[in-house]
């Protein structure tokens, strides 16, 4: 029961560092049906990790292919400009 | 082992989630599954808490027999889909969490990783039956996770390496932009620790050159005026940021709306930069000498300096003002503790170098 009082005003201050540790440092002395709810929110912990670096890398990878698609539009018109420029004044 | 590669490697060698159909029986025959069943009988409510109640006392009849057929189907139907999340979970993986979480590390010296991973597929049975929306989430999540590209990371690489060439990057740029694309790369936990040391060496380097652009006036070091060739070296050292400055926000524009990682980074190393002692701050509280935003802006927008951007609408004031108030802050406070120049003398080339600085982070 102290434990447990312990835990409750831990997260009356909201602080979730405090929390994980605390849930860390005892996590032998919690019930085995407490132990699984905890190891499980780590494992939701990293997959969110997991899951928004994913999305952030495959924006990345989409923003930079669409730069390089535009330059190399550009690139293209100032080639065709160019051209043109050369056939007019041969 | 990554774990990513963990997840690629089980898919690889992932069997069939959906073995042969247990029958109604057998399910009530089997600890586990019966009080899943249960827990999912009286989850769905209604009727079938009634023919759950019924089944406690062994007083089904043949219209009970059909329902719990019916009701059977779409209870396997989520065990199953459980099963292919639950395969995807492995000691490894457990191993790999541990490597990069020092709490998580306490719980498996305690439990093992193998009692872990039991401990988790558990919780994704229990969550698949008890709780569809959650399980929904995170069976999404570990999709989204288990299916993205397997060449992701040189994927990133060759588009980067392509923009580099494009941009026509050389010698530092070059060195820098392939410094912050490798960062890009790495776990989020790397990302973070690498992202500080880049803030810590951008903001010191800019405290450095602020220090030198002012004589010395903020206080960040001993400094003093300078002779005519001395700020014409200031200037190429101004240059020479402002090279890094647009690196740092090419690769920055590569992750698109804002990096929340390199953003927290720098918003760290502002606010835990060392501030000078002996600071008086009952005038920063009273708020009597503190400069508001906008006549730092009014003094900017008077400013015969070039401007890299104009300050439009309240929402990019309100964008910028942040980062604005960490910088003023320091800038404020020293001058208090100099008692050299005005405030505003000081600001405005600070600000001037935060807006170029602080445009890129702040997308």
């Amino acid at each position: 029961m102290e434990l447990y009082d312990q835990l409750v005003e831990i997260t009356k201050t909201g602080e979730e560092v405090a929390i994980r540790a605390f849930l860390a440092d005892h996590f032998a002395e919690l019930p085995e049906p407490v132990q699984q709810k905890v190891a499980f929110l780590f494992l939701r912990d990293h997959l969110d990790g997991e899951a928004a670096l994913s999305e952030v890398r495959a924006q990345a990878v989409a923003a930079a292919e669409a730069v390089l698609n535009t330059r190399g539009e550009a690139d293209n018109t100032e080639r065709i400009a160019e051209l043109k420029k050369e056939l007019g004044a041969s | 082992m990554s774990i990513l590669e963990n997840i690629r490697k089980l898919r690889n060698e992932a069997k069939p989630a959906s073995g042969p159909e247990k029958s109604v029986p057998e399910i009530l025959n089997d600890p586990h599954d019966s009080r899943l069943f249960a827990d999912f009988l009286m989850h769905s409510g209604g009727r079938d808490i009634d023919l759950l109640e019924r089944l406690r006392l062994g007083d089904i009849d043949p219209g009970d027999a059909r329902d719990l057929d019916d009701r059977k189907m779409e209870f396997i139907h989520r065990m199953n889909e459980a099963k292919k999340i639950a395969n995807f979970l492995s000691p490894d993986m457990a191993t790999t969490i541990a490597s990069t979480s020092p709490e998580f590390k306490k719980i498996l010296s305690v439990l093992g990783p193998q009692k872990a991973v039991n401990m988790w597929k558990e919780e994704i049975y229990n969550i698949a039956i008890n709780h569809e929306t959650h399980f929904t989430a995170i069976a999404n999540q570990m999709t989204l996770v288990s299916t993205r590209d397997e060449d992701e990371t040189k994927r990133v690489e060759d588009v980067v390496e392509k923009y580099q060439k494009s941009s026509k990057m050389t010698g530092r740029k070059k060195f820098n932009a392939e410094r912050y694309a490798k960062i890009m790369a790495l776990p989020e936990k790397e990302q973070r620790v690498a992202w500080s040391e880049v803030a810590r060496e951008s903001y010191g380097g800019f405290r450095k050159r602020i220090d030198t652009y002012t004589g010395g006036l903020l206080g960040w070091s001993a400094g003093r005026r300078q002779s005519k060739t001395e700020q014409a070296a200031i200037a190429a050292a101004f240059e020479e940021k402002d090279d890094e400055l647009e690196v740092l926000g090419s690769v920055l524009d590569l992750t698109v709306t804002g990096n929340p990682l390199i953003r927290e980074a720098f918003k760290r190393e502002m606010v835990n930069a060392k501030k000078p002692e002996n600071k008086d701050l009952t005038f920063i509280q009273s708020g009597e000498y503190l400069p508001k935003e906008a006549d730092v802006l009014a003094e900017w927008n008077k400013s015969t300096r070039p401007k890299y951007f104009e300050i439009k609408t309240p929402a990019e004031q309100e964008m910028y003002r942040e980062a604005f108030c960490s910088l003023m802050e320091n800038a404020y406070l020293d001058a208090l503790n100099t008692a050299t120049g005005s405030w505003a003398h000081i600001a405005a080339p600070l600000v001037s170098f935060a807006i170029q600085r602080m445009r890129p982070l702040l997308v």
